[in-house]
């Protein structure tokens, strides 16, 4: 058995690398957002963040594909300054995982920053400690176990994404064909072989990734006792 | 600097209870700011320290403004150089005891006199501790590693909420020799809140006495406590109930005022001549009540009103047990043997005559 093209395999882990970044930048302050607010927006906020969870990636997928179309604002912005469009690129991709691994980002990250952190930047506040000063000096050392974990399942979760990709990103090679497209490509064309060999591939990374998290948060304390 | 104060105005409700006072407190020695639990003692902490913003207030501390509404000024919580020391030290902790203290050693501003280091270790009696991970300090060691961690930021005002509180009776003893040295040692302004006599008599120069909100006295220490009745070795709020009623009549020739609390009316001794209609306040130390179920027979005994147990709840000591009353809908405490509890098959919801031996009155 030859080995199956891997391009799909680097294009992925691409793909799940920004994402997680970008995921990391933004769901940052918005989950410090909703720990601290006491808007009576938040729920709202929270329901939507959460969304992803419970509509059928294509429905999300559906709607991306709508906003990202170059009859629409934000897909004619794009094309008018990238001059490529949106739908079935690269960037439309880390749009649509961004959006769809969403709550995996801001979900851990939002409860490790209730609870004991609040009070521990009071704290930092009476010993001097301005509030960004008090940010990374505790807040972000207490909450070591929350970022590991958003991290790692907002990367796995993009790994196996299937439903947004396929709908706003088509399947086009090296731009937008996933692994996960790819396997199902094999699978309708009955090459079990490539779709065995791509399928365990994924299978051992997305383990590998579930036990280094395990693994991390047994032996790091949580420093943090609820 | 003698001459300077912190002048705290403010009224402002939080959730459900009012602030509502204004006082200029001497920025020297120990203050203690006392009163019952929900007197407002830790507000107002955290109203100073600017944890809390209240919507009203003004504070001044010597001659800067902390906070004002017109025109609007607000020193965040970090550039005010107040040192707040948390009931249970709130030490960090991702942080060792060294860890704790360096970061607030870093964060302490260049100028201005404060002692070394190795002088507030050896005064909080550190040494032996600074490699140890907070969670295994005991509270008594997680508290002067607090304290030494907000001297190390030279503070120019000291806000220790209730220090000694979370400490069994042997754990204060041995912290309380260091509070003293803080004072002589270190001469930061304080204000200590506690709800225990004996500490108040023994640290604070002068006492704030906080009720509801409200200021219920000030001044020298001895003053104050003697004032409010209030000795040493005993602990006014350990377990009071405060009744509302309204005077019903004087019985002529005696002592003996007849209140309306609710529907009911209790007959209690007094030496206050109060016209009926007045409203008064009752303080009742869960001590002084005993519960009968039925009705006692007897014509001397008229300090009963009828009560619904609300709960049973663990008291201080074994043998005892807190009962929670309603007494027309108000919450009256009774502290009573557990034998008694059994013996007289007391239960929630069962209606019961609360029997009150004595009660303070404040009109």
């Amino acid at each position: 058995m030859s080995l199956p093209d891997l391009s799909a395999l680097w294009l992925t882990l691409q793909l799940a690398l920004i994402t997680t970044i970008v995921l990391l930048i933004i769901g940052t302050p918005t989950a410090w957002w909703l720990a601290q607010t006491r808007s009576r927006l938040k729920p709202v906020f929270e329901a939507f963040i959460a969304l992803p969870l419970v509509l059928p990636p294509t429905v999300l997928g559906f709607y991306l594909l709508i906003a990202m179309s170059p009859n629409s604002w934000l897909g004619g912005f794009w094309v008018s300054v990238t001059g490529d469009t949106l739908s079935f690129s690269f960037a439309g991709l880390v749009i649509g995982s961004v959006i769809y691994s969403l709550p995996f980002m801001i979900q851990p990250l939002q409860t490790a920053f209730e609870g004991p952190v609040k009070q521990a930047m009071r704290t930092a506040a009476s010993l001097r400690a301005s509030p960004l000063d008090a940010f990374f000096s505790v807040a972000v050392p207490m909450s070591v176990r929350g970022f590991v974990t958003a991290i790692v399942l907002s990367f796995a979760h993009t790994l196996g994404e299937f439903g947004v990709v396929l709908m706003v990103g088509g399947n086009v090679p090296e731009r937008t064909r996933t692994i996960s497209i790819e396997i199902y490509e094999h699978v309708e064309t009955l090459n079990y072989g490539d779709a065995h060999a791509l399928s365990a591939i994924l299978l051992v990374v997305s383990f590998l990734t579930l036990l280094s998290v395990f693994m991390f948060n047994k032996r790091y304390p949580a420093h943090v006792r609820v | 600097m003698s001459a300077s104060k912190l002048v705290i105005a403010t009224r402002t409700a939080f959730s459900g209870f009012e602030l509502d006072l204004e006082v200029a407190l001497p920025l020297q020695g120990v203050t203690a700011i006392f009163g019952p639990s929900g007197s407002g003692k830790t507000s107002l902490l955290n109203v100073i320290a600017g944890n809390l913003r209240a919507r009203d207030g003004r504070i001044v501390f010597g001659d800067e403004v902390w906070q004002q509404a017109n025109p609007g000024i607000w020193v965040p919580p970090h550039r005010r150089g107040v040192g707040l020391v948390y009931q249970d030290g709130q030490l960090f902790p991702h942080l060792s005891v060294l860890g704790n203290l360096d970061f607030a050693a870093k964060r302490a501003p260049e100028a201005g006199a404060g002692h070394a280091f190795g002088d507030i270790i050896a005064a909080m009696d550190l040494g032996d501790l600074l490699d140890r991970d907070p969670q295994t300090l005991s509270g008594g060691e997680k508290q002067r590693t607090a304290i030494a961690r907000s001297l190390l930021t030279r503070p120019k005002l000291l806000l220790l909420d209730e220090p000694l509180s979370a400490l069994d009776s042997a754990r204060k003893a041995e912290l309380l020799p260091f509070l003293e040295t803080l004072k002589s040692q270190f001469a930061i302004p304080t204000l200590y809140v506690s709800h225990d006599v004996d500490e108040v008599s023994r640290i604070a120069d002068r006492v704030l006495m906080l009720d509801a909100g409200k200021v219920a006295g000030f001044g020298a220490t001895d003053d104050v406590l003697s004032r409010f009745g209030l000795e040493a070795g005993r602990n006014p709020y350990e377990n009071t109930s405060t009744l509302l009623g309204i005077v019903d009549e004087q019985s002529p020739g005696s002592d003996l005022l007849a209140i309306r609390v609710g529907r009911g009316q209790i007959w209690l001794a007094s030496d206050l001549a109060l016209e009926p209609g007045t409203d008064i306040q009752l303080k009742i130390s869960a001590r002084d009540v005993s519960i009968a179920t039925t009705r006692p027979e007897q014509i001397s005994i008229q300090n009963m009103i009828e009560a619904e147990i609300v709960s049973l709840n663990e008291a201080k000591r074994p043998a005892f047990q807190t009962v929670e009353l309603s007494v027309y809908g108000q919450r009256l405490d009774a502290v009573i043997t557990r034998k008694a509890v059994s013996d007289l098959a007391l239960i929630p919801g069962r209606k019961v005559y609360a029997l009150i031996k004595s009660a303070t009155f404040h009109s």
